[in-house]
């Protein structure tokens, strides 16, 4: 708390001058809190719409990219600290993208292989 | 922790404001050189140990991801047995316990105890808002048999399903959210909870008869008896390719009438019903990604796979529909569901003593035995409204009742300290804890944030 030292030396309840604390006003915080509603209700009505099988999950996983952020920048103040929380949290979620990016290559390369003995074991089977 | 609290009180007894600014703050560590930097010491550890929280869920995202890239029909299929309402409701609810967290976070800052204490106990609530309607859910996917092992009704030895009546009620329950719950997807299953109960009998025995269905199935071009079946014969399945073709936005429903799956022999697969859908001229035109799958290859993924991987999304009705490989991995998609939301379920349980103990050290000391008293009181409540619901009373009345007796004995007790005139641990010149446990509940919603449309919101 950088105003720790400006609470002390001015008694007063409400120091709104330029060392106020470093962080949201409640109204901030309630406008915040209002737009993450509304994108839950968007994630969910977007739903009813067919953008096909894959761009439905982007368009699910953008706006949960988005309420994640607000809620890390927000409610969580990375918006107002120092960068080293956030370089934190994003060299784990960097880590986490990299180990499932490696582990989907892994199993994509692989798939087709596994898939065309399964055919082939059904079309000798069918006599195709 | 106490002591230092205790001492720090002790300093501020007036209006807050310590008397002691020119020297150290009761709360100041020694190896520390102000409060601001013992503050952002204890903000680094908690992100720390965050990052660590979300390396743990990164496993089971991943696993999550392969899975799902593996068996896209599997997901379509299988999270129908999901309630979205209950999952959405859950996501609103935490999301407004993050709100009061944030403004509790705020109030002790500008100094205002009460209001804190006030958010951490609106905070706690959500939290318990959220386990109770996690509660109900988990009970359902219970007495629908979507639990783990081998009782899931989707459990699956050799390509045969282990538990014919609990398939048939899972797949029964499945059928019915696809035909009623949610319109927009333009499924109409007929097929629910009472169409089979007249067939059970039945297609119980005809699973166990597969051997002798299976010359049958492969002449004919689809497996299962013909009567039930009659709708998924060659010209409806043209049918529904054209249907597919034309309006690629509304997957031609799957008749219900493929219903109940017969047991694949891996070893010798024959035609499934719906290979005429997935290889008919039509449908290939339509989605070049399925033009190179060959008659042979779209019979091993099955129309649902197939679709998926052509960019539409087809909710199987049934597991009949689903990949053959997919069908011995449904299960496991319970599984997934199971491990994530449990562990994230956990996650919200610690992070309610987390905000307890908060709340206890925000209190007044007058007002502590109360705090103290509330989670006694959360658990004797939970305890009787899920006995009431699901059972067994007799016991959930006497655990509950303990705990209530408990919670008024605390009271009791609190109402003996009303004259201890020692204000809250915190100030804004201290109150790391505030912080660092709203931090955590933060992250408890922010994992939530990605497990809701990753499991509920499937298309």
């Amino acid at each position: 708390m950088t105003d720790a030292a400006a609470h002390t030396d001015d008694h007063g309840h409400d120091d709104h001058g330029a060392h106020e604390h470093h962080g949201p006003s409640l109204l901030f915080l309630a406008v915040i809190f209002v737009v993450l509603m509304f994108l839950t209700l968007v994630t969910v009505g977007v739903t009813v719409f067919d953008f096909g099988y894959q761009l439905n999950l982007v368009v699910a996983l953008v706006i949960a990219f988005v309420k994640a952020t607000l809620v890390g920048l927000y409610f969580m103040h990375l918006r107002w600290d120092p960068p080293i929380f956030g370089f934190t949290l994003a060299a784990s979620l960097g880590f986490v993208t990299l180990f499932i990016v490696f582990s989907l290559i892994d199993t994509s390369e692989v798939l087709p292989d596994v898939e065309a003995r399964a055919v082939q074991t059904a079309s000798e089977a069918t006599g195709q | 922790m106490t002591t230092i609290s205790a001492d720090h009180a002790h300093g501020h007894d007036d209006d807050g404001h310590g008397h002691d600014h020119h020297g150290h703050h009761p709360a100041q560590a020694h190896h520390f050189e102000s409060m601001e930097q013992q503050f952002e010491s204890g903000k680094l550890g908690m992100w720390v140990f965050l990052a660590t929280e979300i390396l743990m869920f990164g496993g089971l995202f991943c696993a999550y991801s392969i899975y799902r890239g593996l068996n896209p029909d599997v997901f379509l299929f299988a999270h129908k047995a999901l309630d979205t309402k209950m999952g959405a409701i859950n996501t609103a609810v935490l999301l407004a316990s993050s709100f009061t967290m944030a403004w509790g976070v705020l109030a002790i800052s500008r100094g205002k105890p009460k209001l804190c204490l006030l958010m951490l106990v609106l905070t706690f609530i959500g939290g318990c808002g959220f386990m109770g309607i996690k509660t109900k859910e988990y009970y359902d996917k219970y007495t629908h048999a979507f639990v783990p092992g081998k009782a899931n009704a989707f459990y699956n030895v050799g390509g045969a399903y282990t538990n014919p009546e609990k398939l048939q009620e899972g797949v029964g329950y499945i059928q019915y959210k696809q035909g009623h719950g949610d319109d927009h997807h333009g499924d109409d299953h007929g097929a629910h909870g009472g169409d089979h109960s007249e067939d059970d009998a039945e297609h119980g025995d005809a699973e166990h008869e597969n051997d002798g269905h299976a010359a049958e199935a492969a002449e004919g071009g689809h497996h299962g008896d013909d009567a039930h079946d009659a709708g998924k014969a060659s010209p409806a399945g043209v049918e529904a390719a054209e249907d597919t073709a034309h309006a690629a936005a509304v997957p031609a429903a799957p008749p219900p009438s493929v219903w109940p799956p017969k047991p694949v022999d891996h070893a010798n697969i024959k035609t499934p019903a719906n290979a005429a859908p997935a290889t008919h001229p039509n449908f290939t035109r339509q989605a070049e990604e399925v033009a190179d799958v060959s008659a042979v290859e779209s019979l091993y993924k099955g129309a649902a796979k197939a679709q998926a991987q052509a960019g539409h999304a087809h909710y199987p009705g049934s597991p009949a529909e689903l990949d053959p490989l997919s069908g011995e991995r449904t299960h496991i998609f319970f599984q997934i569901y199971f491990i994530m939301t449990g562990l994230h379920g956990l996650h919200v349980l610690i992070g309610m003593g987390v905000l307890l103990w908060v709340a206890w050290l925000v209190a007044p000391h007058a007002w502590r035995m109360f705090v103290l008293a509330s989670a006694p009181a959360t658990v004797g409540l939970y305890f009787l409204i899920a006995g009431y619901l699901m059972g067994p009373v007799v016991w959930m009345l006497v655990f509950g009742g303990l705990c209530l007796a408990a919670a008024v004995a605390m009271v009791v007790m609190g109402l003996g300290k009303l004259d201890d005139d020692r204000p809250g641990a915190f100030s804004p010149e201290y109150y790391t804890p505030v912080e660092i446990g709203g931090l955590y509940w933060h992250l408890v919603d922010l994992i939530w944030i990605f497990l809701f449309p990753l499991l509920y919101l499937i298309h």
